[in-house]
Protein backbone atom coordinates (compact mmCIF):
# COMPACT_ATOMS: atom_id res chain seq x y z
CA UNK A 1 0.00 0.00 0.00
CA UNK A 2 2.87 2.24 -0.64
CA UNK A 3 0.15 4.61 -2.56
CA UNK A 4 -2.04 4.35 0.35
CA UNK A 5 1.23 5.71 2.60
CA UNK A 6 2.21 8.39 0.38
CA UNK A 7 -1.32 9.89 0.61
CA UNK A 8 -1.84 9.90 3.75
CA UNK A 9 1.85 11.62 4.30
CA UNK A 10 0.35 13.74 2.02
CA UNK A 11 -2.67 14.56 3.95
CA UNK A 12 -0.17 14.87 7.28
CA UNK A 13 1.57 17.69 5.68
CA UNK A 14 -1.09 19.10 4.87
CA UNK A 15 -2.58 19.55 8.25
CA UNK A 16 1.00 19.98 10.00
CA UNK A 17 1.13 23.07 7.42
CA UNK A 18 -2.59 24.39 8.44
CA UNK A 19 -1.34 24.28 11.63
CA UNK A 20 1.24 26.87 11.01
CA UNK A 21 -1.32 29.07 8.87
CA UNK A 22 -4.07 28.80 11.24
CA UNK A 23 -2.42 29.06 14.76
CA UNK A 24 -4.49 26.24 15.83
CA UNK A 25 -3.01 22.64 16.77
CA UNK A 26 -2.95 19.80 14.19
CA UNK A 27 -4.82 18.32 16.92
CA UNK A 28 -7.62 20.72 16.73
CA UNK A 29 -7.44 20.29 12.58
CA UNK A 30 -7.81 16.79 12.91
CA UNK A 31 -10.43 16.84 15.43
CA UNK A 32 -12.84 18.85 12.56
CA UNK A 33 -13.39 15.27 10.84
CA UNK A 34 -12.73 18.05 7.69
CA UNK A 35 -8.61 17.24 7.02
CA UNK A 36 -9.06 14.92 4.27
CA UNK A 37 -12.10 16.35 2.72
CA UNK A 38 -10.16 20.24 2.98
CA UNK A 39 -7.13 18.72 1.65
CA UNK A 40 -9.35 17.30 -1.31
CA UNK A 41 -11.19 20.42 -2.04
CA UNK A 42 -7.61 22.40 -2.28
CA UNK A 43 -6.22 19.68 -4.62
CA UNK A 44 -8.90 19.55 -6.85
CA UNK A 45 -9.27 23.52 -7.33
CA UNK A 46 -5.58 24.62 -7.15
CA UNK A 47 -4.29 21.30 -8.67
CA UNK A 48 -1.64 19.29 -6.39
CA UNK A 49 1.26 21.68 -7.94
CA UNK A 50 0.14 24.79 -6.75
CA UNK A 51 -1.11 23.15 -3.53
CA UNK A 52 2.61 21.82 -2.87
CA UNK A 53 4.30 25.12 -3.82
CA UNK A 54 1.82 26.87 -1.43
CA UNK A 55 2.97 24.70 1.34
CA UNK A 56 6.54 24.99 0.71
CA UNK A 57 6.12 29.24 1.02
CA UNK A 58 7.00 30.84 3.77
CA UNK A 59 3.84 30.81 6.28
CA UNK A 60 5.15 34.08 7.94
CA UNK A 61 4.85 35.75 4.47
CA UNK A 62 2.59 39.07 4.90
CA UNK A 63 0.14 39.35 2.98
CA UNK A 64 -0.44 35.63 2.45
CA UNK A 65 0.80 33.68 -1.20
CA UNK A 66 -3.20 33.77 -2.39
CA UNK A 67 -3.31 29.51 -1.97
CA UNK A 68 -2.39 29.94 1.52
CA UNK A 69 -5.21 32.95 2.11
CA UNK A 70 -7.50 30.54 0.42
CA UNK A 71 -6.45 27.42 2.90
CA UNK A 72 -6.58 29.81 5.88
CA UNK A 73 -10.19 30.75 5.19
CA UNK A 74 -11.13 27.22 3.87
CA UNK A 75 -10.72 26.27 8.19
CA UNK A 76 -11.89 28.96 9.50
CA UNK A 77 -15.45 29.31 7.77
CA UNK A 78 -15.93 26.32 5.30
CA UNK A 79 -16.20 27.94 2.24
CA UNK A 80 -13.39 27.40 -0.38
CA UNK A 81 -12.93 31.02 -2.08
CA UNK A 82 -10.99 30.79 -5.12
CA UNK A 83 -7.34 32.89 -5.48
CA UNK A 84 -9.14 36.00 -6.90
CA UNK A 85 -11.37 36.22 -3.62
CA UNK A 86 -8.73 35.19 -1.22
CA UNK A 87 -8.46 38.73 0.08
CA UNK A 88 -12.13 39.55 0.46
CA UNK A 89 -13.45 40.84 3.71
CA UNK A 90 -16.71 40.19 3.84
CA UNK A 91 -16.66 36.00 5.59
CA UNK A 92 -19.38 37.18 7.53
CA UNK A 93 -21.57 38.18 4.87
CA UNK A 94 -21.43 35.17 2.94
CA UNK A 95 -21.12 32.70 5.96
CA UNK A 96 -23.78 33.81 8.40
CA UNK A 97 -27.22 31.44 8.34
CA UNK A 98 -29.35 32.05 5.75
CA UNK A 99 -27.37 33.73 3.20
CA UNK A 100 -25.92 30.54 1.63
CA UNK A 101 -26.93 31.04 -1.93
CA UNK A 102 -27.72 34.88 -1.22
CA UNK A 103 -26.09 37.69 -2.78
CA UNK A 104 -23.36 39.18 -0.98
CA UNK A 105 -24.44 41.42 1.04
CA UNK A 106 -21.14 43.08 0.32
CA UNK A 107 -20.79 44.18 -3.26
CA UNK A 108 -18.74 41.91 -5.18
CA UNK A 109 -15.76 43.86 -7.45
CA UNK A 110 -14.01 40.76 -7.97
CA UNK A 111 -16.32 38.95 -10.31
CA UNK A 112 -15.51 38.95 -13.87
CA UNK A 113 -19.04 40.96 -15.07
CA UNK A 114 -19.07 38.44 -17.97
CA UNK A 115 -19.94 35.56 -15.51
CA UNK A 116 -23.00 34.27 -14.54
CA UNK A 117 -24.04 35.03 -10.64
CA UNK A 118 -22.32 33.12 -8.55
CA UNK A 119 -23.88 30.41 -6.36
CA UNK A 120 -22.59 29.12 -2.61
CA UNK A 121 -24.65 26.12 -2.39
CA UNK A 122 -23.81 24.11 0.36
CA UNK A 123 -23.89 20.19 -0.63
CA UNK A 124 -23.98 20.12 -4.46
CA UNK A 125 -19.98 20.87 -4.44
CA UNK A 126 -18.26 17.85 -2.63
CA UNK A 127 -14.33 17.34 -2.30
CA UNK A 128 -13.33 15.48 -5.07
CA UNK A 129 -15.98 16.00 -7.51
CA UNK A 130 -15.41 16.77 -11.24
CA UNK A 131 -13.95 20.04 -12.08
CA UNK A 132 -17.55 21.35 -13.63
CA UNK A 133 -18.64 24.73 -13.68
CA UNK A 134 -16.48 26.81 -15.62
CA UNK A 135 -13.49 26.11 -18.73
CA UNK A 136 -11.03 25.81 -16.49
CA UNK A 137 -13.23 23.78 -13.96
CA UNK A 138 -12.52 26.02 -11.07
CA UNK A 139 -15.46 26.90 -8.55
CA UNK A 140 -14.73 30.76 -7.23
CA UNK A 141 -16.71 30.04 -3.99
CA UNK A 142 -18.87 27.32 -2.19
CA UNK A 143 -19.06 25.76 1.16
CA UNK A 144 -17.90 22.89 1.08
CA UNK A 145 -19.90 20.37 3.43
CA UNK A 146 -22.98 20.61 5.65
CA UNK A 147 -20.14 19.75 8.32
CA UNK A 148 -17.65 22.24 7.26
CA UNK A 149 -19.85 24.88 8.10
CA UNK A 150 -20.46 23.87 12.02
CA UNK A 151 -16.44 22.83 12.13
CA UNK A 152 -15.17 26.41 11.01
CA UNK A 153 -12.85 26.60 12.94
CA UNK A 154 -14.32 30.49 13.53
CA UNK A 155 -16.34 29.28 16.08
CA UNK A 156 -13.98 28.04 18.32
CA UNK A 157 -12.10 31.53 17.92
CA UNK A 158 -14.81 32.98 19.77
CA UNK A 159 -15.66 31.23 21.98
CA UNK A 160 -19.59 30.79 20.66
CA UNK A 161 -21.08 27.65 19.01
CA UNK A 162 -22.31 27.36 14.92
CA UNK A 163 -25.90 28.66 15.21
CA UNK A 164 -28.48 25.74 14.59
CA UNK A 165 -26.06 22.95 15.38
CA UNK A 166 -23.47 22.02 18.41
CA UNK A 167 -26.03 23.13 20.90
CA UNK A 168 -24.33 24.11 23.89
CA UNK A 169 -27.45 23.27 26.48
CA UNK A 170 -30.69 24.66 27.56
CA UNK A 171 -29.80 28.22 29.36
CA UNK A 172 -26.08 27.99 28.80
CA UNK A 173 -25.99 31.32 26.91
CA UNK A 174 -26.87 33.00 30.47
CA UNK A 175 -23.14 32.36 30.85
CA UNK A 176 -20.57 34.05 29.26
CA UNK A 177 -18.44 32.23 26.35
CA UNK A 178 -16.25 29.76 27.44
CA UNK A 179 -12.84 30.06 26.07
CA UNK A 180 -10.33 27.08 26.24
CA UNK A 181 -7.03 27.02 27.95
CA UNK A 182 -4.53 27.30 25.82
CA UNK A 183 -5.75 30.44 24.41
CA UNK A 184 -5.54 32.00 27.88
CA UNK A 185 -1.83 30.82 28.11
CA UNK A 186 -1.05 32.02 24.25
CA UNK A 187 -2.41 35.43 25.42
CA UNK A 188 -0.79 35.76 28.75
CA UNK B 1 -30.92 -13.18 48.82
CA UNK B 2 -31.45 -9.37 49.46
CA UNK B 3 -32.11 -9.35 53.15
CA UNK B 4 -31.08 -5.84 54.58
CA UNK B 5 -31.83 -2.63 53.52
CA UNK B 6 -27.88 -2.25 53.19
CA UNK B 7 -27.87 -5.34 51.05
CA UNK B 8 -30.46 -3.88 48.35
CA UNK B 9 -28.06 -0.47 48.73
CA UNK B 10 -25.23 -2.01 47.53
CA UNK B 11 -27.65 -4.02 44.51
CA UNK B 12 -28.55 -0.16 43.67
CA UNK B 13 -24.70 1.09 43.63
CA UNK B 14 -24.13 -1.91 41.50
CA UNK B 15 -26.92 -0.77 39.16
CA UNK B 16 -25.84 2.27 38.90
CA UNK B 17 -22.01 0.92 38.22
CA UNK B 18 -23.87 -1.34 35.12
CA UNK B 19 -26.20 1.48 33.56
CA UNK B 20 -22.84 4.03 33.57
CA UNK B 21 -20.83 1.11 32.08
CA UNK B 22 -22.80 1.29 29.10
CA UNK B 23 -22.14 4.34 28.11
CA UNK B 24 -18.19 4.94 27.22
CA UNK B 25 -18.94 1.78 24.84
CA UNK B 26 -22.11 3.25 22.95
CA UNK B 27 -20.80 6.76 22.95
CA UNK B 28 -17.42 5.53 21.20
CA UNK B 29 -18.93 3.91 18.74
CA UNK B 30 -21.16 6.82 17.75
CA UNK B 31 -18.91 9.41 17.55
CA UNK B 32 -16.87 7.46 15.43
CA UNK B 33 -19.23 7.62 12.71
CA UNK B 34 -17.82 10.01 9.98
CA UNK B 35 -19.93 13.33 10.39
CA UNK B 36 -22.37 13.92 8.34
CA UNK B 37 -22.64 9.79 6.95
CA UNK B 38 -24.84 6.93 8.44
CA UNK B 39 -27.35 8.76 9.99
CA UNK B 40 -29.52 6.18 10.70
CA UNK B 41 -26.65 4.67 12.59
CA UNK B 42 -26.11 7.73 14.59
CA UNK B 43 -29.66 8.15 15.47
CA UNK B 44 -30.76 4.56 16.88
CA UNK B 45 -26.88 4.57 18.76
CA UNK B 46 -27.82 8.25 19.88
CA UNK B 47 -31.28 7.20 21.64
CA UNK B 48 -29.72 4.04 22.85
CA UNK B 49 -27.13 5.99 24.38
CA UNK B 50 -29.78 8.29 26.05
CA UNK B 51 -31.63 6.05 27.15
CA UNK B 52 -29.14 4.87 29.31
CA UNK B 53 -28.51 8.17 30.94
CA UNK B 54 -32.49 7.87 32.05
CA UNK B 55 -31.71 4.34 33.28
CA UNK B 56 -28.94 6.08 35.66
CA UNK B 57 -31.20 8.15 36.88
CA UNK B 58 -33.89 5.68 37.75
CA UNK B 59 -31.51 3.79 39.58
CA UNK B 60 -30.65 6.69 41.48
CA UNK B 61 -34.25 7.86 42.07
CA UNK B 62 -35.18 4.48 43.56
CA UNK B 63 -31.72 4.88 45.47
CA UNK B 64 -32.79 8.19 47.60
CA UNK B 65 -35.90 6.47 47.77
CA UNK B 66 -35.15 3.92 50.15
CA UNK B 67 -32.57 6.54 51.86
CA UNK B 68 -29.49 5.54 49.91
CA UNK B 69 -26.84 8.09 48.62
CA UNK B 70 -25.77 7.33 45.14
CA UNK B 71 -21.93 7.72 44.93
CA UNK B 72 -20.40 7.84 41.20
CA UNK B 73 -17.31 8.95 42.29
CA UNK B 74 -16.39 5.74 44.51
CA UNK B 75 -12.82 4.68 42.93
CA UNK B 76 -13.50 1.91 40.16
CA UNK B 77 -17.25 3.43 39.02
CA UNK B 78 -16.17 3.47 36.13
CA UNK B 79 -14.77 0.19 34.51
CA UNK B 80 -11.36 -0.21 33.34
CA UNK B 81 -12.40 -1.75 29.95
CA UNK B 82 -12.89 -4.07 29.21
CA UNK B 83 -15.33 -5.04 31.42
CA UNK B 84 -17.46 -8.05 31.83
CA UNK B 85 -21.21 -8.76 31.67
CA UNK B 86 -23.04 -12.49 32.13
CA UNK B 87 -25.41 -13.04 28.96
CA UNK B 88 -27.45 -16.94 30.21
CA UNK B 89 -24.26 -19.28 30.40
CA UNK B 90 -21.25 -17.45 29.00
CA UNK B 91 -20.03 -13.84 30.07
CA UNK B 92 -18.86 -11.50 27.29
CA UNK B 93 -16.51 -8.43 26.81
CA UNK B 94 -17.21 -5.30 26.36
CA UNK B 95 -15.05 -3.26 24.66
CA UNK B 96 -14.72 0.10 23.13
CA UNK B 97 -14.63 0.08 19.61
CA UNK B 98 -15.80 2.07 16.81
CA UNK B 99 -18.80 1.39 14.99
CA UNK B 100 -18.40 -2.25 13.66
CA UNK B 101 -20.30 -5.32 13.19
CA UNK B 102 -17.90 -6.32 15.98
CA UNK B 103 -19.59 -3.78 18.04
CA UNK B 104 -23.37 -4.06 17.46
CA UNK B 105 -22.59 -7.25 18.14
CA UNK B 106 -21.67 -6.70 21.83
CA UNK B 107 -24.48 -4.25 21.83
CA UNK B 108 -27.14 -6.80 21.14
CA UNK B 109 -25.32 -9.15 23.46
CA UNK B 110 -26.02 -6.38 26.11
CA UNK B 111 -29.53 -5.51 25.19
CA UNK B 112 -30.65 -9.40 24.61
CA UNK B 113 -33.98 -10.33 26.39
CA UNK B 114 -33.27 -12.21 28.96
CA UNK B 115 -33.95 -16.13 28.54
CA UNK B 116 -37.20 -17.35 30.95
CA UNK B 117 -34.98 -19.21 33.77
CA UNK B 118 -35.72 -21.59 36.10
CA UNK B 119 -35.63 -20.32 39.81
CA UNK B 120 -32.38 -22.40 39.86
CA UNK B 121 -30.81 -21.02 37.18
CA UNK B 122 -31.28 -17.32 38.30
CA UNK B 123 -28.10 -17.62 39.92
CA UNK B 124 -24.78 -19.70 38.79
CA UNK B 125 -21.59 -20.23 40.14
CA UNK B 126 -18.72 -18.35 38.45
CA UNK B 127 -16.63 -20.38 35.97
CA UNK B 128 -13.35 -18.45 36.54
CA UNK B 129 -11.87 -20.90 34.29
CA UNK B 130 -13.83 -19.62 31.01
CA UNK B 131 -13.52 -16.39 32.14
CA UNK B 132 -9.72 -16.63 31.78
CA UNK B 133 -8.99 -13.83 34.21
CA UNK B 134 -6.78 -16.10 36.06
CA UNK B 135 -3.82 -17.74 35.36
CA UNK B 136 -5.12 -21.23 36.21
CA UNK B 137 -8.01 -20.75 36.28
CA UNK B 138 -9.06 -20.95 39.55
CA UNK B 139 -11.07 -18.22 41.81
CA UNK B 140 -8.99 -15.57 42.35
CA UNK B 141 -7.75 -14.87 45.90
CA UNK B 142 -10.56 -12.85 48.23
CA UNK B 143 -8.25 -9.68 47.80
CA UNK B 144 -8.34 -9.91 44.16
CA UNK B 145 -12.08 -10.78 44.12
CA UNK B 146 -12.59 -7.34 45.97
CA UNK B 147 -11.12 -5.81 43.62
CA UNK B 148 -12.31 -7.52 40.19
CA UNK B 149 -15.68 -6.56 41.98
CA UNK B 150 -15.52 -3.14 42.95
CA UNK B 151 -13.34 -2.06 39.66
CA UNK B 152 -16.33 -3.14 37.53
CA UNK B 153 -14.12 -5.58 35.88
CA UNK B 154 -16.64 -7.97 35.83
CA UNK B 155 -20.11 -6.69 36.39
CA UNK B 156 -23.20 -8.87 37.23
CA UNK B 157 -21.48 -10.98 40.28
CA UNK B 158 -24.09 -11.39 42.93
CA UNK B 159 -22.77 -8.74 45.37
CA UNK B 160 -21.68 -10.61 49.25
CA UNK B 161 -21.53 -13.89 47.39
CA UNK B 162 -18.86 -12.68 43.95
CA UNK B 163 -18.58 -16.57 43.88
CA UNK B 164 -21.90 -16.78 42.24
CA UNK B 165 -22.97 -14.82 39.72
CA UNK B 166 -26.47 -13.96 37.91
CA UNK B 167 -27.31 -15.86 34.71
CA UNK B 168 -28.11 -12.11 33.06
CA UNK B 169 -28.19 -8.40 34.07
CA UNK B 170 -32.56 -9.19 33.63
CA UNK B 171 -31.82 -11.26 36.76
CA UNK B 172 -30.07 -9.06 38.52
CA UNK B 173 -32.72 -6.27 38.12
CA UNK B 174 -35.25 -9.08 39.10
CA UNK B 175 -33.25 -9.74 42.05
CA UNK B 176 -33.49 -6.05 42.80
CA UNK B 177 -37.31 -5.76 42.77
CA UNK B 178 -37.67 -8.98 44.87
CA UNK B 179 -35.50 -7.34 47.69
CA UNK B 180 -37.64 -3.84 47.45
CA UNK B 181 -40.79 -6.29 48.14
CA UNK B 182 -39.33 -8.59 50.35
CA UNK B 183 -38.01 -5.80 52.60
CA UNK B 184 -41.45 -3.69 52.28
CA UNK B 185 -43.86 -6.31 53.28
CA UNK B 186 -41.92 -6.84 56.52
CA UNK B 187 -41.44 -3.23 57.24
CA UNK B 188 -45.08 -2.75 56.65
CA UNK B 189 -45.73 -6.00 59.26
CA UNK B 190 -43.65 -3.79 61.69
CA UNK B 191 -45.53 -0.39 60.95
CA UNK B 192 -42.82 1.37 58.67
CA UNK B 193 -41.73 1.86 55.55
CA UNK B 194 -38.08 1.06 53.57
CA UNK B 195 -39.22 4.29 51.57
CA UNK B 196 -37.86 6.70 54.03
CA UNK B 197 -35.72 8.57 51.70
CA UNK B 198 -36.43 12.83 51.35
CA UNK B 199 -38.40 13.36 48.16
CA UNK B 200 -36.14 16.62 47.64
CA UNK B 201 -33.54 14.08 46.69
CA UNK B 202 -35.34 13.16 43.56
CA UNK B 203 -34.71 13.92 40.30
CA UNK B 204 -38.07 15.04 38.49
CA UNK B 205 -39.06 15.50 34.58
CA UNK B 206 -38.53 19.73 35.00
CA UNK B 207 -34.96 18.66 35.57
CA UNK B 208 -34.57 16.18 32.58
CA UNK B 209 -35.52 17.07 29.54
CA UNK B 210 -34.87 15.07 25.89
CA UNK B 211 -33.80 12.18 27.61
CA UNK B 212 -35.19 9.30 26.01
CA UNK B 213 -38.93 8.95 28.29
CA UNK B 214 -39.66 10.69 31.28
CA UNK B 215 -38.64 10.29 34.56
CA UNK B 216 -40.23 8.71 36.93
CA UNK B 217 -40.45 10.24 40.58
CA UNK B 218 -39.92 6.97 43.48
CA UNK B 219 -41.62 7.77 46.27
CA UNK B 220 -42.88 4.45 47.30
CA UNK B 221 -42.92 0.61 45.99
CA UNK B 222 -44.96 1.11 42.65
CA UNK B 223 -43.30 3.85 41.51
CA UNK B 224 -39.72 2.02 42.57
CA UNK B 225 -40.94 -1.29 40.88
CA UNK B 226 -42.74 0.73 37.81
CA UNK B 227 -39.22 2.86 37.27
CA UNK B 228 -37.17 -0.54 37.26
CA UNK B 229 -39.28 -2.29 35.01
CA UNK B 230 -38.64 0.72 32.71
CA UNK B 231 -34.82 0.15 32.68
CA UNK B 232 -35.80 -3.47 31.63
CA UNK B 233 -37.79 -2.90 29.30
CA UNK B 234 -36.53 0.21 27.48
CA UNK B 235 -33.69 -2.47 26.93
CA UNK B 236 -35.18 -5.55 25.78
CA UNK B 237 -38.77 -4.90 25.54
CA UNK B 238 -42.04 -5.52 27.41
CA UNK B 239 -42.04 -9.12 28.02
CA UNK B 240 -39.57 -9.86 24.98
CA UNK B 241 -41.71 -8.40 22.96
CA UNK B 242 -40.57 -5.50 20.35
CA UNK B 243 -41.87 -2.75 22.30
CA UNK B 244 -42.18 -1.49 25.38
CA UNK B 245 -44.70 -0.13 27.42
CA UNK B 246 -45.01 3.37 26.25
CA UNK B 247 -44.59 2.02 22.69
CA UNK B 248 -41.05 2.92 22.42
CA UNK B 249 -38.97 0.30 20.44
CA UNK B 250 -36.82 -1.75 22.71
CA UNK B 251 -32.82 -1.56 22.42
CA UNK B 252 -32.20 -4.78 21.45
CA UNK B 253 -34.72 -4.60 18.09
CA UNK B 254 -33.25 -1.19 17.63
CA UNK B 255 -29.56 -2.45 17.46
CA UNK B 256 -30.82 -5.21 15.43
CA UNK B 257 -32.64 -2.70 12.66
CA UNK B 258 -28.97 -2.11 11.88
CA UNK B 259 -27.73 -5.36 11.35
CA UNK B 260 -31.20 -6.42 9.62
CA UNK B 261 -31.00 -2.96 7.39
CA UNK B 262 -34.68 -2.52 8.17
CA UNK B 263 -36.73 -0.88 10.56
CA UNK B 264 -39.43 -2.53 12.35
CA UNK B 265 -42.72 -1.23 12.24
CA UNK B 266 -46.14 -2.35 14.24
CA UNK B 267 -46.74 -5.66 13.97
CA UNK B 268 -43.83 -6.99 13.25
CA UNK B 269 -42.48 -10.33 14.39
CA UNK B 270 -39.18 -10.28 16.05
CA UNK B 271 -36.51 -11.13 13.58
CA UNK B 272 -38.25 -9.78 11.14
CA UNK B 273 -38.39 -6.33 10.38
CA UNK B 274 -41.31 -5.22 7.09
CA UNK B 275 -40.10 -1.38 8.04
CA UNK B 276 -38.54 1.17 5.80
CA UNK B 277 -34.61 0.13 4.34
CA UNK B 278 -32.01 1.48 6.95
CA UNK B 279 -28.78 1.71 5.16
CA UNK B 280 -25.66 1.46 7.22
CA UNK B 281 -21.58 2.10 5.52
CA UNK B 282 -20.22 -0.01 7.78
CA UNK B 283 -16.70 1.83 6.83
CA UNK B 284 -17.90 5.17 7.39
CA UNK B 285 -16.11 5.20 10.88
CA UNK B 286 -12.76 6.13 12.05
CA UNK B 287 -10.62 3.39 13.34
CA UNK B 288 -10.51 4.30 16.81
CA UNK B 289 -7.76 2.08 18.77
CA UNK B 290 -10.12 -0.76 20.93
CA UNK B 291 -9.92 0.00 24.76
CA UNK B 292 -7.48 3.00 23.84
CA UNK B 293 -5.08 3.48 27.11
CA UNK B 294 -3.09 6.69 27.90
CA UNK B 295 0.05 4.59 27.69
CA UNK B 296 -0.56 4.20 23.59
CA UNK B 297 -0.33 7.96 23.56
CA UNK B 298 3.13 8.36 24.46
CA UNK B 299 4.46 8.75 20.48
CA UNK B 300 1.25 11.84 20.42
CA UNK B 301 1.77 14.51 23.07
CA UNK B 302 -1.35 16.61 21.61
CA UNK B 303 -3.78 13.76 21.57
CA UNK B 304 -2.16 12.79 25.04
CA UNK B 305 -2.96 16.31 27.05
CA UNK B 306 -6.60 16.15 25.20
CA UNK B 307 -7.25 12.41 26.13
CA UNK B 308 -5.70 13.76 29.96
CA UNK B 309 -8.00 16.74 29.44
CA UNK B 310 -10.91 14.36 28.86
CA UNK B 311 -10.68 12.01 31.77
CA UNK B 312 -10.60 15.14 34.17
CA UNK B 313 -13.23 16.69 32.94
CA UNK B 314 -15.37 13.37 32.40
CA UNK B 315 -14.63 12.76 36.27
CA UNK B 316 -15.83 16.81 36.96
CA UNK B 317 -19.22 15.36 35.07
CA UNK B 318 -19.68 12.81 36.84
CA UNK B 319 -19.37 14.62 40.51
CA UNK B 320 -21.39 17.15 39.08
CA UNK B 321 -23.92 14.25 38.22
CA UNK B 322 -23.37 13.12 41.93
CA UNK B 323 -24.10 15.94 43.58
CA UNK B 324 -27.44 16.50 41.50
CA UNK B 325 -28.27 12.81 42.59
CA UNK B 326 -27.43 13.71 46.32
CA UNK B 327 -30.38 16.36 46.84
CA UNK B 328 -29.43 19.32 44.61
CA UNK B 329 -31.33 18.15 41.02
CA UNK B 330 -30.77 21.37 39.51
CA UNK B 331 -27.65 20.48 38.86
CA UNK B 332 -28.90 18.11 35.98
CA UNK B 333 -29.45 21.09 33.77
CA UNK B 334 -25.77 22.78 34.32
CA UNK B 335 -24.84 19.22 33.93
CA UNK B 336 -25.90 18.63 30.24
CA UNK B 337 -24.21 21.84 28.95
CA UNK B 338 -20.87 19.36 30.37
CA UNK B 339 -22.25 16.70 28.47
CA UNK B 340 -22.09 18.60 25.44
CA UNK B 341 -18.60 20.14 25.56
CA UNK B 342 -17.72 15.96 26.33
CA UNK B 343 -19.34 15.29 22.62
CA UNK B 344 -17.15 17.72 21.31
CA UNK B 345 -14.06 16.81 23.35
CA UNK B 346 -14.27 13.03 22.18
CA UNK B 347 -15.16 14.08 18.52
CA UNK B 348 -12.05 15.69 18.86
CA UNK B 349 -9.93 12.89 19.96
CA UNK B 350 -11.43 10.08 18.11
CA UNK B 351 -11.08 12.07 14.55
CA UNK B 352 -7.14 12.24 15.41
CA UNK B 353 -5.19 9.64 13.52
CA UNK B 354 -2.48 8.27 16.08
CA UNK B 355 1.60 8.38 14.48
CA UNK B 356 2.53 6.08 17.33
CA UNK B 357 -0.02 3.18 15.92
CA UNK B 358 -0.41 4.12 12.20
CA UNK B 359 -3.81 2.81 10.97
CA UNK B 360 -5.69 3.10 14.20
CA UNK B 361 -7.45 6.64 15.51
CA UNK B 362 -7.04 8.34 19.11
CA UNK B 363 -10.51 7.90 21.19
CA UNK B 364 -11.54 8.95 24.81
CA UNK B 365 -9.99 6.31 27.49
CA UNK B 366 -12.14 6.48 30.22
CA UNK B 367 -9.25 6.47 32.91
CA UNK B 368 -11.17 7.85 35.73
Amino acid sequence: MTQGTTAEEKLRKFVKFSATVTGFSEFDLWGTGQAETYYKTAVNQEGPDAIDKAMASDPTAVPADPVVGSIIKLWYVGVWYGLELAGRMDVAAWTAPGRSGAKPAVPDDSQPEESQPWQAVSGQHQAGEDRAHASDGRKPLFVVSPDAYTEGLLWRAIGAHPSGAKAPGYGSWANPPTFENYQKEEVS
Amino acid sequence: MIQTIEELHEYLYKGLQLEHATLPPYLTALYSLHPGKNSDAWHVIRVVAVEEMLHLTLVANVMNAVGGMPDLTKPGFVPNYPTRLPCGPDYFEVHLRPFSHEALDTFLKIEKPAQASSEEDRVVPMDWAALGLTSNGSAPSPEKLAELEESGTILGLVPGEPAQRFSSIGEFYEEIMRGINHLEDQARKAGTTIFTGDPTRQVTPEYFYSGGGDVIKVTGRDTAIAALNLVAEQGEGLHGGIFDSQDEIAHYYRFQQLEKGRYYQKGDKPGEPSGPDLNVDWNAAYPVKPDIKMADLAEDPEILAAAKEFNQSYATFLTSINLAYNGQPDLLLKAVWEMFRIRDSMNRLIRNPLTGHPGANAGPTFEI
